[in-house]
């Protein structure tokens, strides 16, 4: 019996993905893959155990309780950062496997990004995710697939060094100047080495190649469905697919025959808006117990806000997502986090305010999957 | 969401590579160096002497690859296998071994392509070096390692009792998955040990070297798919034949190291024993 959960936030991100993933991954980790399905290694998911609170980017929120993570071909990877945060987990052996077409990110990809960023604003992370699918779309590649051929990626960092070096001929002389100066120090060597040291953690394969080897599927979304690129507020979106759509189609083409599908949604108890963009007008919370809140306002993302919960809002990505889950039979859940930061909040008022019914209804009172306690269940 | 950690300081790092033209890419990764007192640079000479504890001492080096293409193998075999392996040798009928352990890496890319200990006798004093041998984690993506520089070392860095005494050969395994560099280029034996004078010397004569008064073996970890290839087993087959050993179970390792010294010791019989030299042999430089 094939089994996948799908991770997604309801939200502009920053809900709880990493506490969910653990928590779905703890139920039976020897037989579970997480999934990452959009989204890349810009994704910050935050997962506490007694010894460890670890913000993930380049391995899934499984990662601490020895599960792998499997990259599909909509996620985009960066070898360097790969290579440091494996190293800094050796103790769990993180193990990744790559669809041969992941995309890679590289360095130009970052410095377009963060020159970019300093014109517009967007509350983009800087870390050339965007840049890096909006190169793909325009047909310049580069794919895990070849990380393993020294001369192939060596010439595909060139067309790559060439395409933004076209590009920047149309922007701003500051732009220009920005980007030479990321550059400045630059020595692709090393980008090169991280490529090959990397194989220590990961292989190549398709989901279908896996689906005999696990029996639960985690699919681990990324950022929310309130900054997809079809649901969101141009130009305050991301560049990623953050609704079911993509795990849906996976599933559709490695898993179906036989697969159970759950969707967890997962929201902090009040609204929560990283970066510039719109953010619905509601009242403001006071929050105790947020000193280790894993968001800091950053110089590329802006600041960090939150205000009361938006029941439309909710509604509506509840409706947009529904609209991709095809002709599936779909158990919803709910995951609501952070309730020990907001003691006025309950649960009921705002499960009456909502269009859906769901399976059941989990809430944390904390960091640590030990934290989460069910409210509901059929 | 976003903005992870790792990959910002990622990013940040590659920033400033070109100040780091002169360091290894383990150095901007990892930025650890080598211990001091591992330094084959300041290694004029390892000895494995006789004592009134030890009189008949078996010299046995181990060279083990500690680069990023083994993953957590070597860590295992560090901190697994290797401390039983006096135990296991001395269980299996040799009373008197000698580890010396060496951690190997890449000369291209590594920062610490050499890491030399000391002779030793017990399982304690093998272990200090087995702890601070500092796990590279690197490797080149060039499918090969610096595995000679422990022909290099052995033959022409140590001075072993049971060669010099009684005309028993030693014993030198290399332990790895991938093929051996074709030969030692003259700047890295300058650079990588204490000679001064160099030339550059072909793999097969440093192990011509070598078997001198070593018996040299290398054993292939089979630790994935991918080492498992023949294009990661080079040519090893034809520069040791028999010599040349794949191992399936990379735990077996120390295992397989005390089986091979036992099938291999020649016992001592003192009318054999040709060797007239005093103790203070000078170790030829051969150069």
């Amino acid at each position: 019996m094939t089994k996948c959960s799908i991770v997604i936030d309801l939200g502009f991100g920053d809900a709880g993905k990493g506490l969910t993933t653990d928590f779905l991954a703890s139920q039976n980790p020897k037989e579970s893959l997480v999934v990452r399905f959009s989204g890349g290694h810009q994704i910050g998911h935050t997962v506490s155990t007694d010894a460890l609170t670890h913000t993930f980017s380049n391995f899934g929120s499984g990662t601490l309780l020895g599960v792998p993570t499997y990259y599909s071909e909509h996620t985009t990877l960066f070898p360097p950062a790969i290579l440091d945060e494996g190293n800094f987990l050796k103790k769990y052996q993180p193990k990744l496997y790559f669809h041969p077409l992941a995309m890679i990110t590289t360095f130009y990809d970052i410095a377009f990004n963060r020159a970019i960023e300093k014109q517009q604003n967007h509350g983009s992370c800087g870390l050339g995710f965007g840049t890096t699918i909006a190169r793909n779309k325009e047909e310049i590649y580069l794919y895990a697939n070849d990380l393993q051929f020294n001369w192939v990626l060596k010439e595909r960092l060139i067309s790559i060094k060439n395409y933004y070096e076209t590009k920047l001929e149309s922007q701003s002389k500051s732009v220009q100047e920005y980007y030479k100066n990321e550059l400045k120090d630059y020595n692709e060597a090393y980008f090169i080495e991280s490529c090959f040291s990397i194989q220590k953690f990961y292989n190549l394969k398709s989901l279908s190649e896996l689906k005999k080897t696990f029996e639960h599927f985690i699919f681990e979304g990324s950022q929310g469905i309130l900054l997809d690129t079809q649901h969101g507020f141009h130009p305050h979106t991301t560049w990623s697919y953050t609704t079911s759509k993509n795990a849906i189609q996976l599933i559709k083409m490695h898993l179906e025959e036989d697969a159970e599908i759950a969707i967890f949604y997962v929201t902090r108890c009040y609204q929560t808006r990283h970066g510039n963009g719109p953010m619905s007008k509601t009242a403001s919370v006071t929050l105790q117990n947020n000193e280790n809140e894993a968001n800091v306002t950053n110089e590329f993302q802006g600041e960090f806000r939150t205000q009361v919960l938006d029941t439309e809002l909710l509604n509506y990505a509840f409706n947009s997502d529904a609209i991709h889950h095809q002709d599936l039979k779909i158990e919803k859940n709910l995951m609501i986090t952070c309730l020990d930061q907001l003691p006025s909040f309950y649960y009921e008022n705002l499960l009456q305010k909502l269009d859906i019914k769901f399976n059941t209804v989990h809430g944390s009172y904390g960091p640590k999957r030990a934290c989460i306690s069910q409210f509901l269940s059929k | 969401m976003g903005g992870g950690r790792f990959s910002n300081d990622a990013y940040k790092k590659l920033r400033k590579t070109k100040d780091y033209s002169n360091k290894s890419r383990e150095e901007i990764f990892t930025s650890r160096n080598i211990d001091a007192e591992m330094d084959p640079t300041k290694a004029l000479v390892r000895e494995s002497r006789d004592s009134e504890e030890h009189p008949e001492t078996v010299s046995i080096i181990v060279a083990l690859d500690v680069t990023g293409s083994m993953g957590f193998v070597p860590e295992h075999i560090v901190k697994e296998a290797l401390p039983d392996l006096i135990g296991s040798l001395m269980e299996a009928g040799i009373e008197d071994p000698q580890v010396l352990f060496l951690g190997i890496g890449d000369f291209i890319y590594d920062a610490a392509p050499l890491q030399v200990g000391q002779f030793e006798s017990s399982a304690e004093l093998l272990d200090r070096w087995l702890t601070r041998v500092y796990l590279e984690g690197g490797g080149g993506g060039n499918n090969q390692e610096g595995y000679n520089l422990a022909h290099l070392f052995a033959a022409r860095h140590t001075s072993i009792d049971c060669w010099e005494k009684r005309k028993q050969k030693g014993f030198l395994f290399t332990i790895g998955d991938e093929p051996v560099f074709p030969n030692i280029p003259a700047e890295i034996i300058k650079r990588y040990t204490c000679a001064e004078e160099a030339e550059t010397i072909t793999t097969e004569n440093i192990i011509k070297e070598a078997q001198e008064k070593y018996n040299v073996f290398h054993m292939h970890l089979e630790h994935n798919e991918w080492s498992k290839r023949e294009h990661r087993k080079g040519n090893w087959k034809a520069l040791l034949g028999d010599n040349f050993i794949e191992i399936a179970d990379f735990k077996t390792v120390a295992k397989r190291i005390a089986d091979v010294v036992i099938q291999n010791h020649k016992p001592f019989s003192a009318t054999t024993n040709t060797n007239t030299s005093s103790d203070d042999i000078e170790v030829e430089n051969m150069l």
